[in-house]
């Protein structure tokens, strides 16, 4: 969620049931501008807080040239401290974090080992062999670094239209955003996810019929699976008011406000996923 | 082209006075000079076809702009028929050419592009270049608004937001009433007021002896304070109609106290949940009912008066035919003796199966009812009894309640209920699970305080009837649990600083642990059971005393002498009651496999007076169930999904494996030839022969209809 209207905007994340206590809000925003002005950079967000057993980690991202590209995060234990998040890029810690069975402890350089599963070979629809499952190391830094990746990439929401295409290829807040509209609001194919989309271009502008270069590039997500389940979407403020929750990582809050180009996300959870999702519907 | 018609001509000549109107006209000249540029292109039309457009066109927002171009082309206009190049000549037709007007859309470039100019001048917005394309698009899409209110007379159309509006006021019972709604409060009013001066007293009394047990916190406006304090809460929009709403509730005669129970999200809509508890009267006169109904469903299946005799099913399948064709013919008596080719199909036979018995209304999990609501204005509406095989079910099952109370619960193994008793029975987990208070905070009733809660003393025949009942009721259950018993805040309880609290071992439970059994109170099934084959045989013995004769008694006398066997049997079969933490046990204790840590501990702040600060208990076996304390005030709440933490999935239960198929014998499948023609044009023959018996006697029937209809029939049925 954008620091430019964060106490608005926490005010419209309520509807999840949680939001940040006055102490907490005062620290979080006057710190995030800190850093922003520190790191020069173009626009700022709050993305969440993960709780965890000692401390909760609140996570913060910016951008200075391409809001999906080019984002760095940050997290903090005591909400004015903020450090860089590591970049994951090895497989297997993404592996273990998925595995990960313990809640987070709220010390970041605590060192946990998880057994990740075993690999068979498969040579012709039979198992040949099974190879030892292997133990990963795992810090606690990374795997919040990874469950933040994991989270953004499936279901940090943006409604249709605030994300701009330039055209040398960077995505930039589109400046002239004026809202969903009374028609647009309800309906899931006109938000979009805040991620490098993996549909193929084309896929996602065949998905409408006034399709727009600049603006359809993303994938959305209507298309999100196990379809129609993946996102419960709720008017509220006499219909003024679209509250999105996403279904797979419960916690995950998305607003938008009919007609004004205020919109954001927020996690706030345990950094546990819903894996139970397709027995409860 | 537009020249030719006439509206557009009006449309044009109309909003360029009008421009001109609005802005102060720089000299009087011009205006005359462009009158005349109009006139002239009508006069020659065919000779300057594209110059008339110019002229004739131009939208409101052109004006600025062609105002100030006119003035130099105007004057350079009459001498451009003869020099070539001309700068004002040629620029005319690069307007004209601009100002083209679509075919499809009926609109034209020039115009647009004036459009945007005029916008970005007047709005100014930042790094327009960037977002040139949107800007334009969105230019050019409100051009097609029509105004508001256009035409003024036209339907207006009613918004959404209105339609709530309106809830939301009426929901308020304002004085006045809003149009088309009629408002009852007046009539409910009325209602209140007239009932006291019946039972005025007796309403009193009863009102004083309960005052004391008032433990709730009614107060949602005052603890939205502190849950804002502490970083959770509903929305500040909607703390205000709670209130409201939580008023309406509480001013109904058979409520005691309510308080806010909390939120569940569902899929479409969320939960609003308050706790109540009734009034004495109300949980009598519920309490008769329910006990009636108790008392049948335990009666074994044979004992029970209004059972109902299930007709047999309708004779389908083989036992339908006993012989060969033309069986029917046979007279009854020769019919009875033949025997069926094949097996009959077997009916369904009746399985006695008893459940647990629900707590009865004030014990407890039913100690409290629950009353929900989706959205703040409308009516509360409140929850079922809760029954111990729903809670037992619900443990094994994890759903997204989807906000509609009567939406089905499809899940394995089966819930017995709709989505409004799986509400009911999370409540009822959520509650037990999660309200905790330091410890000291709450204590027990004493004696007298008991005997005056149960209504001992007060010395109306209702009240007695109800301890009977209430004495009753203790018979099922062997062990009277003192699990089972509502809390006051004590009095002497001691302010204690938060640094000894920010441990578990400082709090403990106050509400009764729910055992696995889905009661409070355990219940002895097995002790259940023998009682009811006792009932049982008792009762077949009264039907037979009344059918027999003096001769079976002897008999019976020993039949008798069994029973008392039996329960010496029962003595036998003592089952060990189930037992779990009791309550006002410390939260230190729990534990479970899933969970390592299962309270948070949280201060709201770290940087203020430390009398300020409030402490926050977080659950973490039911994510979201918090409890604050503040010197005295210590409030438990719900706020989330409704879903108890599991560390990875779920364990759900699997499938039971197929079952077997029924055993067929080789009599099942006997092997038929079809048919031969001669046997078909014999069976056609015996149908007509049939026919003309019938109609000899009696009248004319439509044979050709009639014997087509038989003949189809009985050749399904020979199939």
């Amino acid at each position: 969620m954008n620091v430019e209207y964060f106490t608005e905007g926490l005010d419209c994340l309520m509807y999840c049931g949680m939001k940040l206590s006055p102490e907490q809000r005062i620290l979080v925003e006057n710190s995030l501008i800190t850093l922003q002005n520190e790191n020069r950079f173009t626009g700022i967000y709050l993305w969440g807080r993960i709780t965890a057993t000692k401390n909760d980690y609140y996570i913060a991202f910016g951008y200075t040239n391409d809001v999906l590209k080019d984002r760095k995060y940050f997290y903090s234990v005591d909400q004015f401290q903020w450090q860089l998040l590591p970049f994951v890029q090895s497989s297997k810690i993404f592996q273990a974090t998925i595995l990960a069975r313990e809640s987070f402890v709220g010390d970041p350089s605590l060192i946990s080992y998880v057994k990740l599963d075993p690999t068979f070979n498969v040579v012709a629809n039979q198992v040949i062999g099974v190879s030892r499952p292997e133990v990963v190391k795992l810090k606690e830094e990374e795997r919040l670094a990874a469950i933040v990746f994991i989270i953004t990439e499936e279901c940090a929401i943006c409604p249709r239209g605030a994300l701009y295409k330039l055209v040398d290829g960077r995505v930039i807040p589109n400046q002239m955003f004026r809202g969903l509209n009374d028609l647009q609001i309800d309906n899931l194919s006109y938000y979009q996810i805040f991620r490098l989309p993996r549909n193929d271009l084309k896929a996602n502008l065949a998905k409408r019929s006034d399709y727009n270069y600049a603006i359809d590039f993303l994938d959305t997500i209507d298309g999100v699976i196990p379809l129609g389940q993946a996102f419960a979407l709720n008017l509220q403020r006499n219909e003024r008011l679209v509250i999105i929750k996403s279904c797979l990582w419960l916690g995950m809050t998305f607003f938008h406000k009919l007609n004004s180009h205020k919109h954001g996300f927020l996690y706030l959870g345990d950094g546990k996923k819903n894996y139970d999702l397709l027995f409860m519907y | 082209m537009e020249r030719d018609d006439p509206d557009c001509q009006n449309f044009s000549f109309g909003s360029s006075s009008s421009s001109q109107s609005g802005l102060p006209p720089p000299c009087p000249t011009k205006k005359k000079e462009r009158r005349q540029i109009k006139d002239e292109p009508e006069a020659k039309s065919e000779s300057s076809l594209q110059c008339s457009n110019i002229v004739s066109s131009s939208s409101s927002s052109t004006t600025t702009i062609t105002l100030g171009a006119f003035d130099p082309e105007c004057g350079a206009r009459k001498a451009s028929r003869k020099e070539p190049p001309n700068i004002g000549y040629e620029l005319n037709i690069a307007k004209a050419i601009m100002q083209q007007y679509s075919t499809l859309s009926g609109d034209n470039l020039f115009d647009h592009i004036s459009d945007i100019i005029k916008r970005v001048i007047d709005e100014r917005p930042p790094n327009v270049i960037d977002f040139f394309e949107e800007f334009s698009r969105n230019v050019r899409e409100q051009k097609f608004h029509l105004p508001e209110r256009f035409p003024p007379n036209a339907v207006f159309d009613e918004t959404r937001m209105f339609r709530i509006a309106k809830r939301i006021l009426v929901s308020m019972k304002l004085p006045y009433t809003i149009e088309g709604d009629e408002i009852v409060a007046p009539e409910d009013l009325s209602c209140e007021d007239g009932k006291p001066n019946i039972d005025e007293e007796l309403r009193i009394v009863i009102d004083d002896s309960m005052r004391l047990f008032v433990t709730f916190n009614e107060r949602v406006q005052q603890l939205q304070f502190y849950w804002n304090q502490c970083g959770f809460s509903i929305s500040n929009d909607d703390i205000f109609q709670l209130a409201c709403a939580m008023n309406r509730l509480q001013t109904h005669p058979s409520i005691m106290q309510c308080r806010f129970w909390g939120c569940i999200n569902g899929l479409k809509a969320s939960y609003y949940i308050v706790e109540a508890s009734l009034t004495r009267d109300e949980v009598i006169s519920r309490l008769a009912m329910m006990e009636e109904e108790m008392r049948e469903k335990q009666l074994p299946f044979k004992m029970r008066k209004n059972r109902e005799e299930k007709p047999p099913p309708p004779h389908i399948g083989p036992e339908l035919t006993p012989g060969i064709y033309g069986w029917e013919n046979h007279p009854q008596e020769e019919l009875e003796k033949m025997q069926p080719k094949a097996v009959p199909v077997p009916l369904v036979e009746d399985f006695e199966f008893f459940d647990i018995p629900p707590e009865y209304i004030g014990l407890g999990c039913n100690r409290y009812s629950y009353f929900v609501v989706n959205s703040l204005y409308d009516d509360w509406i409140e929850l079922p009894i809760v029954t111990p095989r729903q809670i037992v079910i619900s443990r094994q099952i994890k759903k997204f309640l989807t906000g509609d109370l009567e939406a089905d619960i499809i899940s394995y193994p089966c819930f017995p209920g709709k989505e409004k008793h799986y509400l009911r029975a999370l409540i009822a987990r959520i509650t037990a699970g999660t309200y905790i208070a330091p410890q000291g905070y709450y204590r027990r009733m004493t004696k007298k305080e008991k005997r005056i809660f149960e209504g001992l003393e007060t010395d109306e025949g209702e009240e007695e009837e109800e301890e009977e009942e209430e004495e009753n009721f203790g018979e099922g259950e062997d062990i009277i649990n003192d699990n089972d018993v509502m809390l006051l805040k004590n009095e002497r309880y001691e302010i204690e600083p938060l640094g000894s609290l920010a441990t578990p071992v400082a709090w403990v439970h106050v509400r009764p642990n729910i055992l696995n059994q889905g009661r409070v109170v355990w219940f002895d099934e097995e002790k259940a059971r023998k009682e009811r084959e006792k009932a049982l045989a008792l009762y077949l013995k009264m039907l037979l005393l009344e059918e027999m004769e003096e001769e079976m008694e002897e008999e019976e006398a020993e039949e008798e002498d069994e029973g008392e066997g039996d329960e010496e049997g029962m003595l036998d079969g003592f089952t060990q009651p189930e037992t779990g933490p009791n309550i006002l046990s410390s939260c230190a204790g729990d534990m479970s496999e899933e969970v390592m840590v299962p309270w948070l501990v949280r201060q709201t702040s770290k940087y203020t007076n430390q009398k300020e600060r409030v402490l926050i208990m977080q659950s973490n076996v039911w994510p979201g169930a918090f409890t604050f304390i503040f010197e005295r005030v210590c409030e438990s709440i719900y706020l989330g999904w409704g879903h108890k933490y599991f560390a990875r999935n779920m364990p759900f239960k699997h499938l039971p494996a197929v079952q077997e198929e029924f055993p067929h014998t080789g009599e099942d499948f006997i092997e038929a030839s079809d048919p031969t023609v001669e046997e078909e044009a014999a069976y056609r023959e015996w149908l007509l022969s049939k026919q003309k018996r019938k109609e000899d006697p009696g009248e004319d029937l439509n044979d050709y209809d009639d014997d087509e209809f038989n003949d189809q029939y009985d050749d399904a049925d020979t199939d």
